[in-house]
């Protein structure tokens, strides 16, 4: 699924650290080896990027509540 | 796609590892560190639950010389409109100190003056009870205090069955909703901490993760505790909050105790901090006194920065980027004020298991803690509290309950579950419907059949759809993988909720807490039949349900 929710840049070290720590198990590694938004079911809290350890993760709002 | 089995082996399992649960583990190590515990969270314990990272405010805080637990009772009973027993809130209150305590000693920061005083807040129309906190990392202190005294966590893994047989636990089912393992876990002792049913009512948006609490809980815990036997009360009480319109996140408390007002159109002020109360911003609402807006452009810029610190630090910091893609800014803009969704909780709400000050469900050796469990409006002071009391609890009934080696009824429950998640998975590989379309309808038909102004006509109306839903759940719902397939568990759990909650409505025959239960055919409040509990719990087979009304538990104990 094709998502603004989650943006990643090249810096990303694919270590998938956002992925098991979403709390509402919602991301997935792609095949390029970088997260995706794969269910719309985010909670914008904000752990995925807080968490990415070279900051190269930013979280957008859900298009639904702005 | 296949599930596998596996079994673990422990004396106390926690299901749900919010601030409760890891509460409940970090106790039961440090006061028995004989004892195997074991979590078992849906999420990963250091980020899930309602608190993902930080804190603002413990809301239930008796602190000597400035409150006593006399006046929270109090308070609270006014809140409840004395649907509240004496024992555990009673217990709460007294015990609420010592938790505070017991965190700073972790190095959770309370702000304090220069002469050494907490900052504590007036939240409610009386009594001084609220007590900030500022600490971003209450969530990931709390896992490295988990990770240090090396306790077992299965994360990712969510409980789907309680094992329970003549009245007494003996372990639980988890299910790993990435890899498919489906755990048997034999336990002496089992917590129920995992939070409250959140995703309820459909949110205005639309969006069903949009919620004000914590989305990962879907009445979870509810639903397992009731189709094991446990007793669960409150379920009328359909509360609706009042958040920030659309974000559903709550600020409403740290700018209102810093001089901020909510005002209507016409400029009037509805509630400041001298008459600061949750339930008249709801009220004006409901009421269609509407639209209502946080109103700051007449604070001084250093309260406006102190605001701003608090709220883009803590909580929920990500909301700054939320207000800057609006284009609101603090000190200068109105910020809408909405209803949420309506949620069933033992923490915000009156909603959950039954327990006592202790702990106790009726069930033997199953003990619950936090928004799961019916401590009225305990908040986040009940779950710690309660978490630690359930721990206590847990231990004692170890070390002197006999344990005979019962594996053959585990062994036959879990494979019964075990099946049923199996033939679940092979049926719904081959439906049509998302998940998230299913779900979308059930919440919708809560939103227009099973809350106020609520009637028996609408409620029965409600009811029947939720048992066509139910009917047809595993033959529409597609699950391609596990976390689908979780997905699909959930909506069993929302169904369940969304049960109990209309035969609870049905029930109480009259109109109470405002417009959170007020029946069009019943519109006024009749204390002398009604000021009661009632508690439901499941029927000869599942989902049959009986009905129990159960007497107000007054001062001391009587
Ligand atoms: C946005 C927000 C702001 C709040 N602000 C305040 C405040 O300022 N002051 C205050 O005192 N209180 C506040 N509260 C209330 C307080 O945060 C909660 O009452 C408290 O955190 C509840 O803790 P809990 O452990 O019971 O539930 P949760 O923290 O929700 O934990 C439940 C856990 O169980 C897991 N889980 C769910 N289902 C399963 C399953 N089937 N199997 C395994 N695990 C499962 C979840 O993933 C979750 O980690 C706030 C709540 C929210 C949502
Ligand atoms: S913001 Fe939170 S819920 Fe959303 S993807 Fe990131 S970690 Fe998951
Ligand atoms: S945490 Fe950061 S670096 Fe690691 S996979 Fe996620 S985005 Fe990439």
């Amino acid at each position: 699924m094709s998502s603004n929710t989650i943006k990643v840049t090249d810096e990303c070290i694919g270590c998938g650290i956002c992925v098991d720590l979403c709390p509402l198990n919602c991301l997935r590694m792609g095949a390029d080896n970088k997260p995706y938004l794969q269910y719309e079911e985010c909670w914008y809290c904000g752990c995925c990027e807080i968490e990415c350890p070279v900051s190269c993760l930013k979280m957008h709002f859900p298009f639904l509540i702005y | 796609m296949k599930l596998q089995q596996i079994t673990v082996n422990t004396d106390l399992l926690i299901i749900g590892g919010g601030c409760a649960g890891s509460m409940a583990a970090i106790c039961i190590k440090e006061a028995a560190p004989n004892l195997n515990v074991c979590i078992m969270e849906k999420g990963h314990i250091k980020r899930s639950g309602s608190v993902t990272m930080g804190m603002d405010a413990l809301n239930v805080a008796v602190i000597p010389g400035i409150s006593t637990p006399e006046e929270y009772l109090e308070t609270l009973k006014k809140k409840c409109w004395g649907i509240i027993d004496y024992l555990p809130n009673y217990t709460l209150a007294q015990r609420s100190f010592e938790l505070l305590k017991t965190l700073e000693s972790w190095g959770v920061f309370f702000p304090k003056s220069e002469d050494g005083n907490y900052n504590i807040m007036q939240v409610d129309t009386s009594g001084k009870f609220c007590v900030a906190m500022d600490e971003p990392d209450l969530k990931p202190i709390m896992e490295k205090k988990i990770r240090e005294a090396k306790i077992d966590v299965l994360n990712k893994t969510m409980g789907t069955k309680l094992i329970v047989k003549d009245g007494k636990v003996l372990g639980a089912v988890g299910f790993n909703i990435n890899n498919g393992q489906v755990v048997c876990c034999r336990a002496k002792s089992v917590i129920l901490a995992n939070g409250s049913a959140s995703r309820f009512g459909l949110p205005n948006t639309g969006y069903l993760y949009g919620t004000f609490d914590f989305p990962g809980n879907a009445g979870d815990g509810f639903a397992l505790a009731y189709r094991a036997g446990a007793k669960i009360t409150g379920m009328e009480f359909t509360l609706r909050y009042a958040l920030v319109k659309d974000l559903n996140i709550p600020l409403i408390y740290i700018v209102l105790t810093r001089g901020g007002q909510v005002i209507n159109t016409s400029g009037e002020v509805i509630v400041d901090k001298n008459n600061l109360s949750i339930f008249l911003i709801v009220e004006a609402l409901e009421n269609r006194k509407g639209p209502l807006f946080l109103k700051t452009d007449h604070l001084a810029k250093e309260k406006i920065l102190e605001i701003e610190n608090i709220l883009f630090s803590t909580e929920r910091p990500m909301q700054r980027r939320y207000w800057e893609l609006k284009g609101i800014k603090f000190g200068r803009d109105l910020i809408e004020l909405n209803l949420t969704e309506a949620q069933l909780c033992g923490g915000h709400g009156i909603s959950g298991i039954v327990i006592d000050e202790l702990a106790q469900t009726n069930i033997k050796g199953l003990f619950a803690a936090g928004d799961v469990s019916s401590v009225p409006m305990q908040h986040l002071t009940g779950a710690f509290v309660y978490g630690k009391i359930a721990g206590e609890s847990s231990i004692e009934y170890c070390n002197n309950e006999n344990f005979s080696e019962n594996h053959k009824d585990i062994d036959r429950e879990f494979a019964a579950e075990f099946e049923h998640l199996g033939n679940l998975l092979n049926l719904a590989e081959n439906n049509a419907i998302q998940h998230t379309t299913f779900e979308y309808k059930l919440r919708r038909i809560i939103n227009e059949y099973l809350l106020s102004p609520k009637n028996a006509s609408s409620l029965k109306k409600g009811l029947n759809l939720i048992n066509e839903l139910r009917e047809q759940l595993p033959h529409q719902v597609q699950a391609r993988n596990f976390h689908e397939l979780s997905k699909i568990l959930e909506i069993g759990y929302i169904l369940d909720c969304a049960q109990m909650s209309a035969l609870s409505s049905l029930t109480r025959k009259e109109s109470r807490w405002g417009c959170i239960h007020k029946r069009s055919d019943y519109p006024d409040t009749d204390d002398v039949n009604w000021l009661k509990h009632i508690d439901l719990q499941v029927g000869h087979t599942y989902p049959e349900t009986d009905i129990y009304l159960r007497e107000i538990q007054r001062g001391d104990g009587k």
